[in-house]
């Protein structure tokens, strides 16, 4: 036992993970201060939009309205000290109470709110980067194969696609498949009067609604990979093992395997920052695209100052971010053995 | 020729991932067609949405892992 926990100690992938582990609470950690100030110091109150929507106006004035605010705010828990509030906040987050959404949702609560919206984005976030990853990266690998005009071609393209704006992109496309070609709906999640049920048809028209979306990112994010694929693979190439082992006779597809191997090393990399980047835009497509994920969720819950909708919205983007920047660091360890067997003798 | 345990390991996940989305597939148009040989009490968007994150993620451990 105690041989073992020396060996877990001294390898050097055990205190990799270790590493990532405290940073990431670090980072949570920071992350989350951060919004609970943010959103707090925040011009209105979250009260105030609650009392105007109960009385279908203004906040109004008088004393019956700053009575019924006074109740509310210590109902609410908002005229205590901002640190005794920032104090409850982490109480209430270690043990998953978020309490009630307040203003728009009241009295749904925010954990209820979040469970049902976070399957909506990780059905575009996971396909478009796992897909887009693959396909992006055979595209790059055979450009660079191919070389001459071909490899061009693909890396204009690829470049272009990359660097396009994904709000624009995604209008555009709405322009054209749901406007001009009218092939796609051009937003929300099934056509108007459907309800939800198990029948075949309904999946199909909400796969149709989700199309678009996903369309949008998976070119941007195809071409991206694409781009750096083909650079690496080039550069892969043209080093010296790949040239030693042509000239010791290896066939042309055991020399690609192995610059193929070398070359995603980088990619992996890459995936953390794009993750953190697709989830971004994705909760900016959901709003053009009316895709009622966390992101639409968000934009709703900032316009009304629901101040726990928005923690909750941000704790959960943010453990997605974390967690699977976590799982790729794990990956990166086991495609690179340099990383899985260091340390070991 | 001899098949490593964790590259058949891999094959049959990946193969499940995918078959559990099919199998929806096909619950649903059963369905549809009132030929559903049992009720499901869960909503109907989130497992689909879920179904389709399985899937996806079984392609790609077919496509890596399991070649």
């Amino acid at each position: 036992m105690r041989r073992r926990t020396r060996d877990l100690l001294h390898n050097r992938f055990a205190a990799f993970v270790a590493k990532k582990v405290v940073f990431y609470l670090i980072v949570a950690f920071v992350a989350m201060t951060f919004v609970f100030f943010i959103t707090h110091l925040m011009p209105g109150n979250p009260v105030d939009r609650m009392i105007a929507s109960l009385t279908s106006g203004g906040p109004g004035g008088g004393q019956t309205y700053l009575k019924l605010k006074a109740q509310l705010m210590d109902y609410f828990g908002l005229n205590k000290p901002l640190f005794e509030q920032y104090l409850i906040f982490w109480r209430e987050l270690f043990t998953l109470n978020l309490g009630p959404s307040y203003p728009i949702n009241y009295p749904q609560s925010v954990l209820s709110i979040i469970i049902l919206r976070l399957p909506y984005t990780l059905a575009i976030v996971i396909p478009v980067l796992l897909l887009s990853f693959f396909l992006g990266n055979w595209i790059g690998a055979k450009a660079a194969y191919a070389g001459g005009k071909r490899s061009e071609l693909v890396y204009f393209f690829s470049v272009f696609s990359n660097r396009l704006p994904s709000f624009w992109f995604g209008m555009v496309l709405v322009f054209v498949f749901a406007g001009v070609l009218k092939i796609f709906p051009g937003y929300g999640l099934a056509s108007l009067g459907t309800m939800s049920s198990w029948k075949l048809s309904y999946f199909l028209d909400v796969l149709e609604h989700y199309s678009l979306p996903f369309i949008t990112l998976f070119i941007i994010y195809v071409g991206g990979w694409a781009t750096g694929m083909r650079s690496m693979v080039t550069h892969e190439m043209d080093s010296g093992y790949v040239r030693y082992s042509e000239q010791l006779g290896f066939r042309k597809n055991k020399l690609m395997s192995y610059a193929e191997r070398n070359a995603i090393l980088p990619q992996v990399t890459g995936l953390n920052l794009q993750l953190n980047a697709l989830i971004g835009e994705t909760a900016i497509l959901e709003i053009i695209f009316g895709w009622p994920g966390i992101g639409k969720m968000m934009f709703d819950a900032v316009g009304a100052d629901d101040y726990m909708l928005i923690f909750g919205g941000f704790m959960v983007i943010m453990v997605v971010v974390i967690l699977g920047n976590f799982l790729i660091d794990i990956l990166y360890g086991f495609i690179d053995p340099r990383i899985r067997t260091g340390g070991r003798q | 020729m001899k098949v490593p345990k964790r590259k058949l390991v891999f094959l049959a996940i990946g193969s499940l991932l995918i078959l559990q989305f099919v199998l929806l597939l096909v619950y649903s148009y059963l369905y549809e067609i009132n030929q559903a040989p049992f009720q499901i009490n869960y909503d109907p968007l989130t497992a689909f949405l879920i179904s389709w994150i399985l899937f996806c993620i079984g392609i790609v451990i077919l496509i890596t892992m399991g070649r």
